[in-house]
């Protein structure tokens, strides 16, 4: 509470909104960069981070996503890799604090509590989505063996179906009324 | 509630229903997580469908914590007086929805400060600080903008206003002893020698006991001395006492810091004591220590704005005189032509003002020429000038020199002059108050 001006409540142990800001262009710079390598598509990469950072209601961190993830399939996905671990937590990373740094006002201090539920939220997902997606990577749709290209034709299918039939239900009410 | 227990200080209270609206970055999340999910579905990888099961599955958790429409906020504040100087203490409590994650306030503090702060809803039950004042008066104490994160960060309210808690702070008062008196003192009864015959004050004379005279005032010795006759006897007489009038002026035409900058009426905060601050201080100080030396105080002020207040004395007229002197605001533009307020005969006035213009100083100067005891109280805050233009610091002397020629008339015409300063600068006022109180000397 030292350093902070008189008339500020108690609230505990705060960090200032700006260290989202800062984790988004950490976050955002290593992932482009461990993804893409060095190379053209990484100066725009990096771009859309200082956007995401900077605008965060803007939709860069989504462009982000989807541009990482072309990328990753675009040098050749090769499996439960590395590249592949990053890329998913990274990109769900970022729209966490997104979601964050949207709402709350810049100069904020935030109190460590508010980020709570947010970080549980983001490990509890995160176990559950690199689990699956060991498991289809791995065993589902190994990359090398018989049969590979057809089961991985068959998973993409199946999976983007049911992706957007997850959008079309759920999602798009939900966008629609955000109350009940 | 029993006498023992202190008085809760009265909340200030909004309820307004929450406006909830989609989080942006979840509406471009969930479009990215389609894009992906149908490039999955075009390109046949599973890798594009896997990377939006994330974004996919962020969203849905919020679907199910959906906040309800229209679930009302509360938000109070509550104030409670500044007893050891440290400042106003607060507490802000907010009554949130059940799906609220955290609240974002913005509070806009009495000192111009704003805090931006981010809580979580148990956090948000009761908030606790204090906020230093600087300044006397009616004023807005804290002021408070929030908006909640809701349904698993999917969701948040457009920022509304929470209440606005407005107090009248009252001006410090400093201690004095040695006070100026009036030329002439004319009450009836009181602490000061007056010239009229009487009970009280200092020996006048001793002369013949007349009918009327109290036994207990014939002077024994002086009858030994003096008698002729048998039966002559001799009483000592004495002045009565009495109490004097204090009339104070003050000047709350206008009001200005110490920052030259924003004389022009600039916007921006004064984070030190403004000439009004400085003028309520002084107006309250002397009540105070007029009213404790037994004397009677009036209150008049020059822009209308506060109630006169006539001659009184006593404890509930220091607290009647104590808030009219904490009304007193500043109108704006200052008024060009002013009536000079009645003042009783053989009274002392206090003209407490900047005398930037001319009418202050015309009034005492008008004062003075009737035969009262007038004294200027300059409570122009010491000018900083460092940040200000070329063209602001030559307008800044040109009004000095003006001000200055207008302080050596008052000067001139009679009228006796201290400087009111903040603590920490300047002569003490109560010393420059004392050398006035000294017996004048006479040329």
């Amino acid at each position: 509470m030292s350093g902070r001006a008189q008339g500020f409540p108690a609230i505990g142990r705060t960090i200032p909104a700006a260290a989202l800001t800062a984790l988004t262009i950490l976050v955002g710079s290593l992932t482009a960069w461990l993804v893409i390598g060095v190379s053209g598509w990484l100066v725009i990469a990096l771009l859309l981070v200082v956007g995401a950072a900077a605008v965060p209601r803007g939709p860069f961190a989504a462009i982000l996503t989807t541009l990482l993830a072309s990328a990753l399939v675009i040098d050749g996905f090769d499996g439960y890799t590395g590249r592949f671990v990053l890329l998913l937590a990274a990109a769900h990373l970022l729209f966490v604090i997104a979601s964050l740094s949207a709402w709350l006002p810049r100069n904020a201090r935030v109190q460590l509590g508010v980020l709570r539920p947010s970080l549980l939220r983001y490990l509890g997902v995160q176990v559950v989505t690199q689990a699956i997606s060991f498991v289809i990577v791995t065993f589902v749709v190994p990359s090398s063996g018989p049969g590979t290209s057809t089961a991985f034709v068959w998973f993409g299918l199946v999976g983007g179906t049911a992706s957007l039939a997850l959008a079309l239900v759920v999602l798009v009410p939900a966008l629609l009324r955000p109350s009940r | 509630m029993t006498d023992g227990e202190p008085a809760v200080p009265r909340a200030d209270t909004t309820t307004l229903p929450a406006r909830w609206s989609v989080n942006p970055p979840v509406a471009y999340g969930a479009s990215a997580a389609v894009l992906l999910a149908g490039l999955a579905l075009v390109t046949s990888h599973p890798a594009f469908a896997l990377v939006a099961l994330p974004l996919f599955i962020g969203v849905a958790l919020g679907v199910d914590r959906r906040p309800r429409r229209g679930s009302p906020v509360t938000a109070a504040t509550r104030l409670s007086p500044d007893r050891d100087g440290s400042g106003v203490g607060y507490e802000l409590e907010f009554g949130l929805p059940p799906e609220t994650e955290a609240v974002a306030v913005l509070l806009v503090a009495a000192d111009g400060q704003t805090h931006r702060f981010a809580v979580d809803p148990s956090t948000a039950r009761r908030l606790r600080g204090t906020i230093p004042i600087t300044h006397s008066g009616p004023q807005e104490v804290a002021q408070v903008h929030y908006s909640l994160l809701g349904a698993a960060a999917t969701a948040l309210s457009s920022p509304d206003p929470g209440p606005s808690s407005s107090r009248l702070i009252p001006a410090p008062r400093l201690r004095m002893e040695s006070l100026p008196m009036p030329h002439r003192v004319v009450g009836i009864t009181g602490a000061h020698g007056s010239s009229t015959p009487g009970d009280g004050g200092e020996f006048r004379d001793v002369a013949l006991f007349t009918p009327g005279d109290r036994l207990r005032r014939i002077d024994w010795k002086a009858t030994a001395r003096r008698a002729q006759r048998p039966g002559e006897l001799y009483v000592r007489r004495t002045f009565s006492t009495a109490d004097a009038i204090v009339v104070l002026v003050l000047d709350d035409r206008d009001e200005v810091g110490a920052d030259i900058r924003l004389w022009a009426g600039a916007k921006g905060g004064e984070n030190t004591s403004t000439s009004l601050d400085l003028a309520r201080e002084a107006a309250s100080s002397l009540a105070a220590a007029y009213l404790a030396a037994g004397d009677r105080v009036a209150f008049r002020d020059l822009s209308g704005t506060a109630r006169s207040v006539e001659p009184g004395g006593g404890t509930r007229h220091l607290e009647r005189l104590q808030s009219t002197i904490a009304t007193a605001v500043a109108t704006g533009e200052p008024v060009r032509s002013v009536r000079t307020p009645l003042v009783p005969s053989s009274s002392l006035v206090v003209v407490l003002s900047t005398f930037l213009d001319e009418q202050a100083a015309t009034m005492a100067i008008t004062w003075a020429s009737t035969g009262h005891r007038v004294i200027a109280v300059d409570v122009l805050p010491e000018p900083v000038t460092d940040k200000a233009t070329r063209e602001e610091q030559t307008a800044f002397r040109l009004l000095m020199l003006e001000r200055t020629d207008r302080l050596d008339g008052m000067t001139a015409s009679g009228v006796e002059r201290i400087h009111w300063s903040s603590a920490d600068r300047g002569a003490v006022p109560a010393v420059q108050l004392r050398m006035l109180s000294r017996p004048a000397r006479h040329r």
